[in-house]
């Protein structure tokens, strides 16, 4: 019989799993419609390569709220895997000051991860302590002054160049993707942090290593972090200490936006990198209507709670029970 | 049992209760001992006076975590209340601005509350969305510039002193002990405690858990519109960019002061010693001419140290309770 389209399976599409796809598909319906140019290639590309921020910091906060935490320090950790970035290049090249950048995230994340493990912190507590801590560090190492490295031209190939007419941020997004999502749906590794996620005490007693699975967690946080600051530094060759200030939290809103639940458990990857496409078609969009940034976080702070509030109200209208005679 | 010892055991029973006001007053005893520029009349009120702030947004922000949530949208409120007031003030020039401003805060917070309550939206989530919403409401209403106002009655409230104590200080005790009594000899008080503890069992027993939501919410923005007031008074001045991540830092005072992020504990006494404080730390690090880079960097240390101790403080307390369940059974025991 074939699916009838009524209030119910509208419902049920809407709560579902893939209702930040549909999202993201009306939301730039509407925009084509209000605002043509935003259809172009030059359009589309920016689109994409602005999203990548957002989308590789996206993934790696899925793992960590899918433990049932999030990560507050991500931002910090941009800000100073930027700073390390500039402050290098000019002493130890271009690939040594990368390799060191994200040297020291895979050692944030560790810390982070052994606050919460050992000294059984709050995840809340630790980040936001971590967060502080770190951008103090980024402070001090630079100095507060602003670090550049404009003549190191070369740099730029990471948000410039392309390959195969594809943005190198945009297949560097998708790489990342593939491998967190082959991270979570086919190693143990993802099973056991749905675990954890889901419920602690079970996963512990199924013999699920809970303090190894939120290191590596932490750890992944801190290295997309690293990565997404790698990125921008290459688009504008220029950082501060102050850069990831509202970066945590436009991460954490990606992750939620795109259909993981904030109690943990089940993670969705691909809704977090649509969610930070999404979000870039509404920036882009109201941009190009002449709106300004303040107008933009309205309108995703709205989105937010308008589909939170959809999802709702739908949800029982969703769940009733179809009686057929 | 000696009386003697039972004495002592309460008195321990009471430091391991507050300990944060143990640390209040060993840091305060360190630095009398070690600075001079610390034994000043001035710097101890101007310490009083900016805690207070913090401390009655805080207020506001315990009946919000006891109740097991957070409010991530009041560093934002406070920025949109204090340009909403500064332009009612200078469009009126009337004191009445300020009691609208105070019910424009208490909606705002029972929207968040309604938000979380009767639509179940996270609260992490809805006052996610409310930081970005009151903020840009905060630009789109200056059109992004700064709102002043120096009408010298209100510049009095932020700055002013009644008998050498600072207004504000002074205001933040009384409204302290208004929210203690609220928090402990009122029905909604109790359903907010009891909200904390166990949503379950307070719907069980009949009390209306959504009510209680929205009431913590609601005091939220209820407090935080007051420190608005008081901050544009003492600032001159209010500008949509203003008090970036004050969010976190009332959020950190109410937990340092040993309400937990959980719920179902909290003292609105702790929390004002607790912003106290906070600020005491700033002002010894400014008064050691500590770089500002560094105090980031001790103030998230301080964090982590505070809250280490607290699984600690758990573990001895259940050990406690435990061992007086023991006695009181073993006193029922024997009485038979």
């Amino acid at each position: 019989m074939k699916q009838r389209i009524n209030a119910r399976s509208v419902s049920r599409f809407i709560t579902g799993k893939y209702f930040i796809f549909v999202l993201c598909a009306v939301v730039f319906a509407l925009f084509a419609a209000l605002a043509p140019t935003i259809c172009s290639s030059q359009s589309i590309r920016n689109i994409l390569v602005s999203a990548s921020l957002t989308a590789i910091s996206g993934c790696g906060m899925t793992f960590a709220i899918t433990l049932g935490g999030f990560d507050l320090s991500v931002g910090a950790m941009m800000a100073l895997s930027t700073c390390v970035m500039a402050k290098l290049i000019p002493s130890v090249g271009i690939p040594l000051a990368i390799l060191i950048a994200f040297g020291v995230a895979v050692v944030v994340g560790l810390l982070n991860g052994l606050i919460i493990t050992k000294l059984k912190i709050q995840t809340f507590v630790a980040t936001l302590a971590m967060q502080i801590i770190i951008e103090g560090v980024a402070l001090i190492y630079t100095g507060g002054l602003s670090a550049s490295v404009f003549q190191y031209r070369d740099m730029q190939v990471f948000a410039t160049g392309s390959l195969l007419g594809i943005p190198l941020p945009v297949i560097i997004t998708a790489v990342v993707f593939l491998i967190c999502q082959f991270l979570y749906s086919r190693c143990k590794f993802g099973i056991y942090l749905r675990a954890a996620g889901s419920n602690e005490k079970a996963a512990r007693l199924s013999a699920v290593p809970v303090e190894k699975i939120t290191i590596a967690a932490f750890i992944i946080t801190a290295v997309t972090a690293c990565l997404s600051g790698l990125l921008t530094l290459s688009q504008v060759l220029t950082t501060s200490a102050s850069i990831g200030s509202s970066f945590s939290l436009n991460a954490i809103t990606v992750v939620v936006l795109g259909g993981t639940s904030l109690s943990g458990g089940s993670g969705f990857l691909g809704g977090s990198v649509v969610a930070a496409i999404m979000i870039c078609i509404i920036e882009n969009g109201l941009t190009i209507l002449g709106y300004s940034d303040d107008i933009q976080r309205l309108v995703i702070g709205l989105i937010l709670i308008a589909s939170l509030t959809a999802k709702t109200f739908l949800t029982p209208l969703a769940k009733k029970e179809v009686v057929t005679k | 049992m000696s009386g003697e010892n039972r004495n002592v055991k309460s008195i321990g029973r009471y430091l391991g209760e507050h300990t944060i006001l143990v640390a209040l007053l060993v840091m305060w005893a360190l630095l009398f001992v070690s600075t001079d520029r610390f034994r000043s009349m001035d710097n101890f009120l101007s310490i009083l006076q900016e805690a207070s702030f913090i401390g009655i947004s805080g207020l506001g922000m315990t009946f919000c975590i006891i109740t097991g949530g957070l409010d991530l949208s009041s560093g934002s409120l406070i920025a949109l209340l204090a340009v909403v007031n500064m332009l009612l003030l200078r469009a009126t020039d009337s004191f009445l601005a300020i009691p609208v401003v105070l019910l424009l805060g208490a909606l705002l917070g029972a929207f968040n509350g309604l938000l979380v309550s009767k639509v179940r939206i996270p609260a992490f989530i809805t006052t996610l969305a409310t930081f970005y919403i009151f903020r840009a409401l905060a630009y789109i209403i200056t059109g992004g510039d700064p709102v002043t106002y120096n009408a010298a009655w209100f510049i009095w409230l932020g700055n002013g002193s009644i008998l050498g104590v600072p207004f504000s200080f002074l205001l933040m005790i009384v409204l302290a002990i208004v929210a203690h009594l609220i928090l402990r000899r009122t029905q909604i008080g109790r359903s907010v405690v009891a909200l904390g503890n166990s949503p379950e069992a307070a719907r069980i027993s009949g009390l209306n858990n959504d009510r209680a939501t929205i009431f913590a919410f609601l005091m939220v923005g209820l407090t935080v519109a007051i420190s608005s007031v008081l901050l544009s008074s003492r600032l001159w001045s209010a500008n949509p960019r203003m008090l970036d991540g004050y969010e976190f830092r009332v959020i950190t005072a109410v937990v340092l002061g040993g309400t937990a992020l959980e719920g179902g504990k909290g003292s609105i006494f702790n929390t004002v010693i607790a912003s106290i404080f906070y600020c005491s730390i700033s002002n010894a690090m400014t008064l050691y001419r500590v770089d500002s880079y560094v105090i980031s960097i001790v103030t998230g240390i301080i964090l982590l140290l505070a809250f280490s101790l607290n699984p600690i403080k758990q573990i001895l307390d259940e050990r406690n309770n435990k061992k007086a369940v023991a006695r009181s059974k073993a006193v029922s025991g024997g009485a038979k």
